[in-house]
């Protein structure tokens, strides 16, 4: 018979997504994060992209060599290569990671995720775009609400849990 | 390495590294930093003098004569340069450092080094490796060192030792996890555990590497000496190697006191006893996990053991091993966790009660995601879930879930053949 499905039907559950869903139905009902655990989750990241991006700032000098003699303002283009790269490389670990594995490497590391509030799906890449840009102003507004979700979470349909722990 | 301090092994609390060995030798750091300060002033001193000093030189002969003027700077009695060294100053560049910051950052990665490197060697063996690593290293910057301007400027400071300190616990503890602290003030989130293999290629492989190699571009020089932390890491490795070597040391054996009991009680009993391959390793291994429950690689060894054995174990031997499943080894290594499941299944064999109620539920959806292929095994993950769901039916909210995920299973998994025995 073949595997087309007519548009608007839905095909017979998987086991893979009958245990998705019931791993985002646990996710769902894991506690919020504390605020002090998302912070160190922010300060872990700021030291990972330190480190990342001063290894970056190094190729400055032997990318702007390498052109040397084969492009005119070989350091203008080493420059503008290095901040190219710098900007994929954040978006990357800040948004794709989000996307793919429900937060950024500091916040994994630390057991938390980033789900959409209501099915407990990760973020798609705008509502992670989203939800980065305005955290830095919103952030604070955190502190005032018992289930710990800034404006950025509440704008973007998010919420941040803990995810490990005992059953 | 200074963001990211490494505290410990991941390992049990008994197996913790001791502060004392790293605070005696800071005290020493200290002591020699407060014994050379005169002389790294009266450098510094001479330094600025050398403007009115050779102001009477002709220009054709300022460059020798700024040479002979620096090869008599006083900073060489006790440290080396490129262009001036021997083995006793080598060995003292260890313990000099150039101001009150270098000695404090340094400080705090020789507490750290020392400290976590107790977990596997003793102190006087971490001393050799600081000496021995940070000297190799301090000698290796001097060698790359091709400048003539930088003939004589000394090769000072304690981060070749740390380097080699660092190496020597890559070596050790390659395999296994490292505990960070990484500067946040709270008791609940300011310790991350990382694979030691990712922190040792991230922090020192590529940072330093890449930092030592941008020392040789032009308007690249910083004050740091990345060819000595190179250096020192890589002779901090070899010494390592060599060490383990002379010690005979197990490569699934992770902290010094499994390797104490392996060497002084399992290795001369399993010598004594006719030696059954498969319940001498098991008795031998368990006894090992009873000292340090975090060792994963033998709790690996052991798993892939039973599973190809498994008709040799009672259900008593099976739930002592259960045991040392925990959610965090299950994260890290959920394709052998599943495996033995799988045998234990596919067996019929008894799930551990107590494991069941002590794993947390995701834990258990990750296991149930590697059993579902292939298709004609389906019915080990649902029988895997009803277990699970046979410990907690008290827990009213765990039970809700666990029905909706049994009623979506079942209409899709084919139903298991033949009776299967319930746990007790």
């Amino acid at each position: 018979m073949g595997n087309y499905i007519p548009v608007g039907q839905k095909g017979e559950p998987t086991v893979d997504e009958a245990l998705n869903e019931a791993e985002r139905d646990h996710m769902l009902d894991c506690p919020p994060a504390d605020l002090s655990t998302r912070i160190a989750a922010s300060t872990l990241d700021a030291i990972l992209v330190y480190l990342a991006v001063t290894g970056l700032n190094t190729l400055a000098s032997p990318l702007a060599l390498t052109l040397e003699n084969r492009v005119e303002s070989p350091s203008q283009i080493a420059a503008v290569t290095i901040v190219s790269v710098k900007i994929f490389f954040l978006f990357f670990y800040f948004v794709w990671s989000q996307c793919l594995a429900g937060g950024s490497p500091g916040k994994l590391l630390l057991g938390l995720r980033i789900i959409d509030t209501h099915t407990g799906h990760y973020l798609s890449p705008f509502r992670s775009m989203l939800r980065l840009v305005l955290s830095p102003v919103f952030f604070l507004t955190a502190l005032f609400k018992k289930d710990h979700r800034g404006g950025h979470d509440i704008l973007a349909r998010s919420t941040v849990k803990r995810v490990r722990g005992k059953a | 390495m200074i963001a990211l301090v490494p505290v410990s092994a991941e390992v049990p609390k008994f197996h913790r590294p001791s502060s004392l060995p790293a605070i005696f030798f800071v005290l020493v750091l200290i002591a020699a930093f407060l014994e050379t300060v005169p002389a790294v002033h009266e450098d510094a001193e001479y330094i600025s003098n050398y403007g009115t000093q050779i102001s009477g030189v002709p220009a054709a002969e300022r460059d020798q004569a700024f040479l002979d003027y620096l090869s008599k700077r006083p900073l060489l009695k006790y440290s080396i340069a490129p262009a001036s060294w021997d083995i006793e100053r080598l060995l003292y560049s260890n313990f000099i450092h150039g101001s009150g910051t270098h000695l404090g950052l340094n400080l705090i990665g020789v507490f750290a080094g020392i400290r976590i490197l107790s977990s596997f060697i003793p102190f006087l063996c971490s001393l050799s490796v600081f000496l021995l690593g940070g000297s190799i290293g301090l000698f290796m910057s001097t060698w790359f060192t091709t400048s003539p301007t930088s003939a004589y400027i000394p090769h000072v400071g304690a981060s070749a030792g740390i380097f080699a300190l660092m190496g020597a616990y890559a070596v050790y503890n390659f395999r296994y996890r490292t505990t960070y602290f990484f500067w946040f003030p709270s008791r609940k989130a300011s310790l991350v555990s990382l694979k030691t293999s990712w922190a040792v290629f991230l922090d020192v492989l590529l940072l330093e590497l890449l930092l030592s190699a941008a020392q040789f571009m032009p308007g690249r020089v910083d004050n740091v000496d990345h060819m000595a932390h190179v250096g020192g890491f890589f002779s901090g490795v070899v010494l390592a190697f060599f060490l383990r070597k002379v010690q005979g040391w197990p490569f699934y054996l992770q902290t010094r006191g499994e390797f104490l009991y392996w060497i002084s009680f399992l290795k001369p009993r399993l010598r004594r006893e006719k030696y059954d391959f498969v319940m001498a390793p098991y008795v031998a291994w368990m006894e090992l996990l009873h000292i340090n429950p975090y060792n994963d690689l033998l709790k690996i060894r052991l798993f892939r053991l039973m599973s190809k054995h498994i008709d040799r174990f009672n259900d008593d031997e099976i739930t002592a091993a259960f045991r040392y499943i925990s959610p965090t080894f299950i994260r890290l290594q959920e394709k052998e966790v599943s495996s033995f499941l799988r045998v234990i299944l596919q067996k019929d064999r008894y799930i551990s009660k107590d494991w069941l109620l002590n794993t947390p539920y995701d834990s258990i959806i990750r296991l149930a995601k590697f059993l579902a292929s292939p298709v004609h095994e389906q019915h080990l993950l649902l029988h895997l879930v009803l277990c699970y769901r046979q410990v907690h039916a008290e827990n009213k909210g765990m039970d809700r879930k666990l029905e909706l995920l049994i009623n979506k299973l079942q209409g899709i998994v084919p139903k298991p053949t033949g009776t299967r025995r319930a746990n007790p």
